[in-house]
This record gives structure tokens, sequence and C-alpha cells, in this order.
């Protein structure tokens, strides 16, 4: 639970206070021009930081950063944009010097695959790419490379330490804070709640295991978007993957701790020695929500359609040569080793009903009406922006402790006054700092704290001369006040970080990396280092010639 | 637009005037007489009265906000020094947010230990810009396109006032949210988007009132004598419109606001300042909705007051420009 | 010129602006940064995926064939696909925009009605302490902008008595229908209906209440009154009979247009309350590029007003037989 319920803003003071004074210095007057011994000004820092809209926490400390920047003699330009234009000008055409977004975290992502091969890889450095600063560097492509295809976790623990420490020194992005936080719900409707790492309430592992008081026999769950679809062959959206999961099974689940544990499948899958067949044996006896037995066809079918339709999946399919089934097993060759295709692949594939999803011609542009999967949860119904209805399925080898399950979408701050207002019973968004408060002293309000493993980060465009300087880069990231973006902008929920892991994944993260706190004098020292100088007016400069 | 449907029926008496000495001494009398007339009825309407004066605190309260420094290239200047508000809108003065009135924050603190009073005082600012430019811009447009329409009648008219049909069909509000959301929440974009909308409702009434100007003997006899189109539409024909122009300034002065809180309240407002419907969005956005009615409440009646005096104003035109109003004499 | 002649020229008219409205609005949501793949792009594992999404989206072709598509979409009565949702957009809109319509409906039918007899009873008591507050606190709603209004109906009834709900249009977990008597005729739906009714009504009031002042009063002025009065008849039913004739006309054309703008204005009341309309709608699709949504939000947003500023045009001409047709 939350400890500091009144945030202090000590530090904060000071930087606000000096610029407050300056304009009271004189009535009129002339700025000074440039110094000789000094070389050309430091090109303006095209700073790209979210809106209050888009999102309040970023954005206020996107504004404490540049006020930081243009301490140390950076002058900057702000550019506040919503999420929409905010990506598409970076992520999509490069267009920033720096560049303050998040990644969001769920369990697939728990794996330190993504973070340290499609976000630094010099393969994903395009338009688009997840490799947005466009850090190119052959001997970290060579680490990221071998992560993947080392099989020993020992020997795979080390090449991930030592991929984030070269992360740490050559600061490509500036890693500031996993953000989690405390999701809220009634704790008189509920007797007790499951959050799970990374995701909080929204985790599977809540909706199965949250344990409804004696006398409720519906929980409604809030949260601040409505789902864009239900169908598994559109999934782009965590919120969508949240409840899909519910409705549909896949061979393995992600554990309460992450880890893959077999669901549909008996038991782990067999690897042989080289790595590159994978084989699983299904359980026998579970049915789809219409009755019809799941079978190893139903598998091997899904497979195939995911291969072939799915936007996020597909390519994790590519590894596989073939696949083949004997019985209730099915086994894939690979064509050559893979670390995470149990996690990437076996866990994160649906089974679908073959009698059904045989007879839609595109299964990206059709839904089944009914969302017939085998899931602990069935689809009951849906209007949108107002309410989906799932009930438990009770022939499931695992059924949830809920009966029914309501989703309700809105506005975060509306939802927050239903859960205050006890309309709703739990709630998979983070209140604000004073909503926490106060849902603190309500003795009918419990929050589940849970820890994020995505973050918020700042990406430097590589791309361009002046941020292609490391000490450039460095001096930056000792400008960010990651403390106070816990503390006071969060009031408490989150973990500073400095690595692209986040420390609560005790096995991956290295604690060990160079790490960069808000220091201004280290930032001059740094950019001193790289043989920057100031002019009169404390302004940023190259040497002189 | 308006409250009530103003009449046509304000034409000033002091029309013909084809004696060259007099002509240009009458003009301006017909002009101040329309704002003499306002000024003697103004002395019994309380309302008026309120809403002036309501309006002149609110400006004085939005010149005196912050120092206005003045910047050419490297030389600057401090045309205005005073300071009302004690800080600044983003300076974090309190060790403690979220905290109710004290001595030292007579309105309190909002979450991140800003100071209210400050926030409401500079927000007067860009109620104040954005209500005048918006409105000034809006009428300038409308009133010109209705004196152009009805003066040369035609396919211009027909033309123009088709234009306006199509600006009569767009929602007001959603056309402006797009419209900044699209081209980004700057000063500029906000007031573009009302003012793409607001000019519809001064280009038809003062076309209507214009159209009954054309025919009158006057006009007859500028034309007989010479003079311009531009000189009988704008010297002519316009002071006899500029009544009913400065009642629609003034009720478009507050659609102009109303519009900025409720675009500001959405999160789009004018970025790199603040303005009172901002303030309510942070309180909204901080969740603090329910305690911390010291932060809510004082921008919320300070948009109520301010147009509340618009339309008090208003009220005291009209019944310069429609006599009919004119009652309890 | 006739009045066949006049509606039909008046039906051309309608539907040019509606053409324009389109178009306008075409150009307007392809300015947009961006398209509907933009915020999923750091999902898509790689740009291949992300590309074949906007090739079948049609995004790919130039602006004027996606624009000759749209019309002729538009001209067979389709809205096309939500990019977003992947359905089609007037399933996703139609139960939408009846909450709009109920929403509304029910606070201008609030509105004028108070509306209607509060300045029936300013004009009435003309020059008391009652008139002059009166109008006071009309302009004073009138002053309040919609989330105003609504921030402190919720502040009073929500958070301090705890008398209505929150947000949202019924209780959670009934049966999902679109029966129009079975989803909003309940006892739940009205009470969310409530407050956000409330307030579009308090914003609403002003202009009938000062309109029937009005008219109250010219009728008040008139000698006849004082003759029917000599004839015998009682004060009251004569005021009320023709004050009543008086402002029948320019109530409805205010209302009228006043109902086409209602449809508009409702985005704030949606967004408070939370309320699934099609403001609400509107908003949340311009933010994610689905054109197809935005735009069918606008247009029957934009449809509202022109129809409804028709049908005022109409009823002045039915109401008042001595309007030319001009």
């Amino acid at each position: 639970m939350r400890s500091n319920s009144r945030r202090s803003f000590l530090r904060s003071v000071g930087v606000a206070g000096a610029i407050g004074s300056a304009s009271l210095a004189g009535c009129f007057g002339i700025d000074e021009g440039d110094d000789e011994e000094v070389g050309e000004e430091v090109p303006e820092i095209q700073f790209v930081y979210p809106t209050s809209g888009a999102n309040p926490d970023r954005s206020e400390l996107g504004g404490l950063i540049a006020d930081n920047m243009e301490e140390i003699g950076f002058e900057v330009d702000r550019q506040e944009l919503d999420f929409d234009p905010h990506v598409d000008q970076t992520v999509g055409n490069h267009d920033f010097d720096v560049s303050l977004l998040g990644w969001g975290g769920t369990p697939e992502r728990i794996d330190p695959h993504i973070f340290l091969m499609d976000m630094h890889h010099s393969d994903f450095t395009g338009e688009g790419g997840r490799n947005t600063p466009g850090y190119e560097n052959p001997d970290y492509d060579e680490l990221a490379e071998a992560q993947a295809q080392e099989v020993d976790e020992e020997a795979r623990r080390d090449i991930v330490f030592e991929a984030q420490a070269m992360l740490a020194e050559d600061q490509p992005r500036c890693y500031i804070a996993n953000e989690g936080g405390d999701h809220p719900y009634n704790s008189e409707r509920l007797e007790s709640v499951n959050p799970t790492l990374g995701e909080g309430l929204n985790g599977f592992w809540n909706f199965m295991l949250a344990e409804p008081a004696d006398d409720v026999d519906q929980v409604t769950f809030g949260y601040s978007s409505d789902i864009i679809s239900l169908n598994p062959m559109q999934d782009l959206a965590t919120p969508d993957r949240q409840f899909i999961r519910l409705i549909y099974d896949q061979l393995y689940r992600f554990g309460e701790e992450g880890e893959p544990i077999p669901w549909l499948a008996e038991d782990d899958p067999e690897i042989d020695e080289d790595g590159t067949t994978f084989t699983v044996q299904i359980r026998e006896g579970h049915s789809f929500h219409d009755g019809e037995e799941v079978t190893i066809d139903d598998v091997l079918f899904s497979y195939e359609l995911f291969a072939e339709y799915s936007p996020t999946y597909s390519v994790y399919l590519d590894p596989i040569e073939e696949m083949e089934t004997d019985g209730n097993e099915i086994t894939f060759h690979l064509s050559e080793p893979d670390a995470t295709f149990t996690r990437n692949a076996l866990a994160q594939i649906y089974i679908f009903p073959e009698h059904i999803w045989s007879e839609i011609d595109d299964p990206t542009q059709q839904d089944d009406e009914e969302y017939i999967g085998s899931g602990p949860f069935q689809f009951q119904a849906w209007e949108r922006e107002v309410e989906m209805q799932l009930t438990s399925f009770d022939d499931h080898f695992e059924p949830p402790v809920m009966d029914t399950l309501i989703r309700v979408p809105g506005d975060e701050d509306a939802l927050m006054d239903q859960i205050e207002a006890h309309e709703i019973d739990m709630l998979g968004n983070d209140p604000t700092p004073t909503q926490a408060d106060r849902m603190d002293e309500d003795p009918d309000i419990g929050l589940a704290t849970f820890e994020a493993i995505g973050h918020a980060k700042l990406a430097y465009n590589m791309r361009r001369d002046h941020m292609d300087d490391v000490h450039i880069r460095r001096a930056i990231s000792y400008c960010v006040p990651k403390e106070a973006f816990i503390e006071d902008i969060r009031g408490g929920m989150g973990t500073v970080t400095h690595s692209p892991i986040a420390p609560v994944l005790e096995d991956w993260h290295n604690p060990d990396v160079m790490e960069f706190t808000e220091d201004l004098d280290a930032a001059r020292e740094e950019l001193e280092e790289g043989e920057y100088v100031w002019d009169g007016d404390d302004q940023l400069h190259y040497p002189a010639e | 637009m308006s409250l009530d449907t103003p009449s046509e029926s304000t034409a000033a008496q002091a029309e013909g005037g084809t004696e060259s000495i007099d002509r240009r001494k009458l003009r301006w009398r017909r002009r101040l007489n329309a704002l003499r007339s306002w000024g003697s009825l103004l002395k019994e309407d309380r309302l008026g009265q309120i809403g002036l004066a309501i309006l002149a605190f609110f400006i004085l309260v939005g010149i005196f906000a912050r120092p206005i420094t003045v910047e050419i290239g490297p030389v600057w200047s401090q045309v205005q020094p005073f300071s009302l508000a004690p800080h600044g809108y983003t300076d974090r003065v309190a060790t403690e947010g979220l905290h109710g009135p004290t001595w030292a924050h007579p309105f309190g603190t909002t979450d991140l230990g800003r100071d209210v009073l400050s926030q409401v005082i500079i927000g007067t600012r860009a109620t104040l810009i954005v209500g005048t430019i918006a409105a000034f811009m809006a009428v300038f447009i409308g009133a010109n396109v209705g004196i152009v329409s009805a003066y040369y009648g035609g396919w211009v008219d027909d033309v123009l006032m088709r234009i306006t049909d199509i600006v009569y069909g767009v929602p007001f509000l959603p056309f402006a949210i797009a419209l900044v959301f699209i081209l980004g929440a700057t000063l500029v974009n906000v007031i573009v988007a009302i003012v793409l909308i607001l000019w519809r409702g001064t280009a038809r009434v003062v076309r209507s009132q214009v159209l009954s100007h054309k025919q009158r003997p006057y006009v007859e006899s500028a034309r007989a004598i010479g003079a311009s189109d531009f000189r009988i539409m704008y010297v002519q024909i316009m002071p006899n419109v500029l009544p009913l122009i400065s009642l629609y300034a003034a009720f478009a002065v507050a659609w102009a606001v109303i519009a900025e809180a409720s675009l500001s309240f959405l999160g789009l407002g004018p970025q790199g300042m603040i303005s009172w419907g901002e303030i309510i969005y942070d309180v909204r956005s901080a969740g603090a909705l329910r305690e911390a009615w010291w932060w809510v409440f004082p921008p919320g009646i300070a948009i109520m007051l301010f147009v509340m005096s618009v339309f008090f104003i208003g009220r005291s035109l009209e019944k310069v420009v429609n006599p009919d109003l004119r009652h309890g004499k | 010129m006739g009045l066949r002649e006049y509606v039909v020229r008046r039906i051309l008219q309608l539907v040019l602006t509606l053409w324009a409205l389109v178009t306008l609005l075409f150009v307007l949501f392809r300015m947009v940064p961006g398209d509907p793949t933009t915020r999923f792009v750091m999902e898509y594992p790689t740009d291949a995926e992300r590309q074949a999404r906007i090739e079948e989206l049609g995004l790919n072709e130039p602006l004027y064939v996606q624009y000759l598509e749209y019309m002729g979409q538009l001209l067979r009565g389709e809205f096309g696909d939500s990019t977003h949702y992947r359905e089609p957009v007037s399933q996703l809109i139609f139960p939408l925009f009846m909450n709009t319509v109920v929403l509304m409906f029910t606070a201008l039918l609030i509105a004028y009605t108070i509306g209607i007899l509060f300045g029936a009873a300013m004009g009435w008591l003309r020059g008391s302490r009652f008139e002059r507050g009166g109008i006071v606190a009309v302009l004073m709603a009138r002053s309040s902008p919609e989330f105003w209004v609504g921030i402190i109906l919720v502040w009073l009834f929500v958070f301090q008595f705890g008398l209505f709900p929150r947000s949202g249009i019924g209780g959670y977990g009934g049966e999902l229908t679109m029966n129009f008597v079975d989803r909003y005729v309940n006892f739940d739906f009205l009470r969310h209906l409530f407050l956000p009714a409330l307030t579009g009504a308090i914003v609403y009031l002003a202009t009938p209440a000062l309109l029937m002042r009005n008219t109250m009063l010219e009728v008040l002025k008139a000698d006849f009154v004082e003759m029917k009065k000599a004839e015998g008849l009682p004060e009251r039913t004569v005021l009320y009979k023709h004050a009543a004739r008086n402002s029948v006309l320019p109530l409805v054309t205010v209302a009228a247009i006043a109902t086409g703008a209602a449809m508009g204005g409702s985005v704030i009341i949606e967004t408070v309350f939370n309320w699934p309309g099609v403001g609400r709608e509107m908003v949340a699709s311009v933010s994610r590029n689905d054109y197809p949504v935005a735009m069918a939000a606008f247009l029957l947003m934009g449809t509202s007003v022109i129809v409804m500023n028709f049908v005022a045009d109409l009823a002045y001409l039915y109401l008042d037989p001595r309007v030319k047709y001009e």
C-alpha cells in the first residue's frame, strides 16, 4: 500500500524560483551578442513530449526536463503533442531530437528479447521500427542476436547483462521509470484481488482468482477504453489481448510470476538437444464453449491460421519449418535454435475451434460473433461504449472464482468517481495521486499495488549529428528528475530505473549499470568532457575552431 | 445567435445630407448619436452598468496580471512592469500540494503545489485575448460579407449567402474540436476555429439591415453625386449598422469565450498559456473535483461572471438597436 | 415563387450544404498527422504488416480516388467500416446516436417547458423584483458553459448528496437490447438521464424564457388587451391567449434551431457524464484517426443542424402567411 500520502516539492521549488525572478530584473535592455572565443552554437534541441491531455504525468515531467536542459545551456524547442501526432512524428518520421514516450509491459514482454532485440538492434531502425533512436552498434547487435539463440539460461543471462551495460553507457535512450501503480477495487464487494506483474488488476490471474464476497454475483471491471476487437487475428491493443485471453486458451499461459506454465498442454514442451524441435502434448477431454471437443487438429489449424493471417504473431511463427501431429501430440520443427519459442509462440497463439473458423473466409476481417473459444470465460453480450458481459465457463479445467464479469469502458476520471461511489467493483487504471490519497482513506476501497515492466523513457535521435555525440546524450540524461517524477508527480507510484529491463525482473535485470539521475553539475562536467563551451549568456557552444 | 432577435428598425434619423459642408459633421454626429443614446440608456440600466464594471475589472486584471515584455531582436523593454499575480502559473510555490485557502494562497494550491489565485489571474489574459480577437475577427468578416453581399446583390450575394448557409450547417463546437485537434492546440488555431464559424450570424443580420438601407434616399443621393461603391458602403451605410454590429460583437465575445473554455476543458486549450477552462481541466485530470472546491470554483465563477458581464452589456446595446425593448418608461 | 418551388429550392440547397460539409470534413480529416495505424506502430513487429494494413484500408490510393470512393459509398447510404473497430460504422453509431437524441430531446423538453412558463411569469410580473432576478438568473445559466453546469451538478448531487449515479446510461449486467422501450423506459435509465438532461436544460433555458418574456411584454402593451378586458373577459385569459398566439412562431423557430444545435452541443455534456453518445464518439474517433466514424458522427450532427434549420424555415412559412418565399 501507499506510504507517503502528501508529496513534498522542496526540490522543485528552487527551480521555479529562478524562473520567476528573471523577469523582474529591469525595464529595458539589450541582450549581449556572442563571444568571440566560442564556436557554433549547439543546435536547438527539438524535444517532443506529451500534452497534458495525452499523459498528464509525463507532460509534467517533460516540462521539468526542458527546464533543466535550458539550465545547463541548451536551447529547447518544446513540442507538446497528442499521442497519435507524437508517435507519427517520432516513431514514424524520426522528426525529433529527444522524445519522451513509454512502452507498455505485459507478461508477453517479461522475456528480455523484445527489449534487447527489437528496441535496439540495427535491423529495426527503419520508419516505424521499434529502434526509434536509430542506435546502430555492431558489437551490440552481436549480443542481441546471441541472447536469442542461447538456450542455456545461465549463459543467456550473462549476455543479457552485458547488453544492458552497453546500452547504459551508450545511452541511445534514457530509461526513466517503471510506471507501476495502484489499481483500486471495492473491498466490500471483493474478498480478494490478485494484481499481477506489469498489469495489476488487468492481469489474467486477477480475473481468475479475484474472489467476490458472498452475496456478490457479478463483478464489474472498469477500464479507460473500450475493446477494439475480440478477434484474435486483429489484436493490436493490450486491453484487447487482456480479454481475448480470457475467452481463448493457449498451449501455455504465463503464470503469476511470468513463467510459461502448461495450460492446454499436458506438460512442458519436449525440446531436443540442438533446440530446434518442440513437442507438445495436449490435454484430453477439454471442450469449446459450444461443447465440441478441443482436438490436436484445432491446434494445428490455429497455428496455420496465425502463421498466415496474424499481423502481430505471424512473425513469431516464421522459424517454423514444419508441423506434424500424432495422436494428441504436435511437433514443431524450427529452422534454427530459438530460446524464445515457448514464450513468443507456444504461450501466445490462441487455439480456435476449426469447425467455426474454417468457414470464415478472411479471419482478419470477419468475427465469429459468438466468440466461441475454450477459455475460462465465455462471451455473452457486448454493446460498445456501454458494457461487455462474460460468464465463467464451468466446464473448464480451471474455472474462475467469479460467475459473471462485466467490463465497463469510460473516461478515467468518471470511472474513478464510480469506484468511489460503489458503482463499479474494480478498475484497470491508476488513480492520480490525489485520488489515491482519497481512496486510501476510504475503508471500502482497496488499492492493489503492482510493479510495471514497461517504462517511460527518452529516445535520442542518433541519426542527427549533434545527438550522435554520447556526451550530449549523457548530459541530457543527467537532466531527468527521475526521483521527482516518481515521488512528486506520480505520488510515489512506480520505480526509478536505468535499464530497459525492469528491476522487478530479478533474473534479467542488471543492477550494476551506469546510472543517470538528476545532477546538473554532472551534466556540465559531461559536456566539458565533450569539449563543449558556454558563452557569456551561458548558452552551449561547440569549441572555437 | 443573439438571445432575442433584433429587429431592423435602427436607422439613425439624420440622413439625406446633400449639403456638402455639413456632410462630414453629420456623419460624425450620426456615429456619436448611437454611442450617446447608449450612454443615456446606460444611466438607467443597472445591469448594463454592472456588466461594464465587471468587464472593466477583468480587463484591468488581465493587463496587470503579469509584466509584459516586448522583444525586438536583442532589444527588449518592459512596457508593463506590474504583476498582480503573486506567482507564475507553473511555479511550484507550496511545499505541499492540494491545500485549501490560506493567507499565503487565498485560493489554495493545486495538486502540484501551484498557486490557484495566480493561475486564475493569469488565466484572465487568455480569456481576454481569445474573446476579443476572435470576436473582432468574426464580426469583421461577418460585417464585410453582409455589406458586400447586400450591396452588390446578384451572384455575389448568391455565392456569399450559400457559403453562409453552409457554415450555418456546421455544428460549432464539434467543428472547433476537430479543427483544433487536427491543426494542433495553439492560440492561433483556437481563434481560427472559433472565427471560422462565428462570423455567420453577423453576416446574415448585417446583410438584411444593409438591404433596407440600400433603398434609402441618402444612398441614392450619394450615388448621384458619384461616390464610389466603397465609399457608399463603408462611409455612408456602415455607420448606420454599427450599433447592430457592436451588439453582435458583444455576443461574439461571449460565444468565443465559452468555446475557448469548452475546448480547454477537453484538453485542447492553447498551449503555453493558462486559461480558466484549462484550470478546470487540470482539476479534472488530477481527479480532485471531489474535494478541491477552492481549485475548481474560482475559474468556473470567473468564466460565468465574464460571459455574464458581456451579456449584460449586450442587453443594453440591444435596447439601442431595438428601441421596442425599452419598457417601463 | 410558389410554395412548392420554394421547398424544392431549399431541398437542393440542403443537398448542396451537405455535400460541402462532407467535402470539408474529408479534406479536414486527411490533414491529421498519421493514419489509423499510427497508434499501433510499435505493436506491428515490422513495417510490412503496417503497410499491408494501410493498403487494405485503401489509404495508399491518391486522395481523389479515396474521395470519389467515399462519396460513392455515401450515395449508396453507407458509411463504410470503422478503421479502428473494424465493423460497419452504421452498426456502431446508431445506438450512440439514439442515446444522444434521447438525452438532448429530454434536455430541450425540460428547457422549453420551464423556460416558457418562467418567461411568461417574468413578463407578467414586469418591473417586479422577480423579473429582474429572473433575468439575472437566466443569463447566469446561459453564461455557464455546459461543463461548468455539469461539474456543479455532479459536485452537488453526486459528491455531496449521493443522490444520482455519476455516469453511464444504466446499471450493469442487464439485458443489452436495442428495443427502444426496454432500453430507455425504465427507472434505472431515467436515474442516469437526470443529471445530464438537467445540465442541458439549464443551459438551454435562457432562449425560450427571454423570448417568452418579450412576447408577453409586447402583448401587454397592445391596445386590444384593454379592449378585450372591456368586453368583460378576465385579464389572465386574454393575456395567455394572445401571448400564446404571438409566441408560437418565434418559439417554434428557435426550438427547431436549438434542437439542431443541441445535437452538436452534446459533446461536452456527454464527456462530463460519460454518456455513450455520438458527440463523445466523434472526439474519440478524431483522436484515433478513425476517419469513417468521425465523418459519420460529424455528418449526423451536421445533418441534424441543417435539417432543423430547414424545419424552422418551413415552420415559419406555415405559421406566418405574411412571409414571402424569397
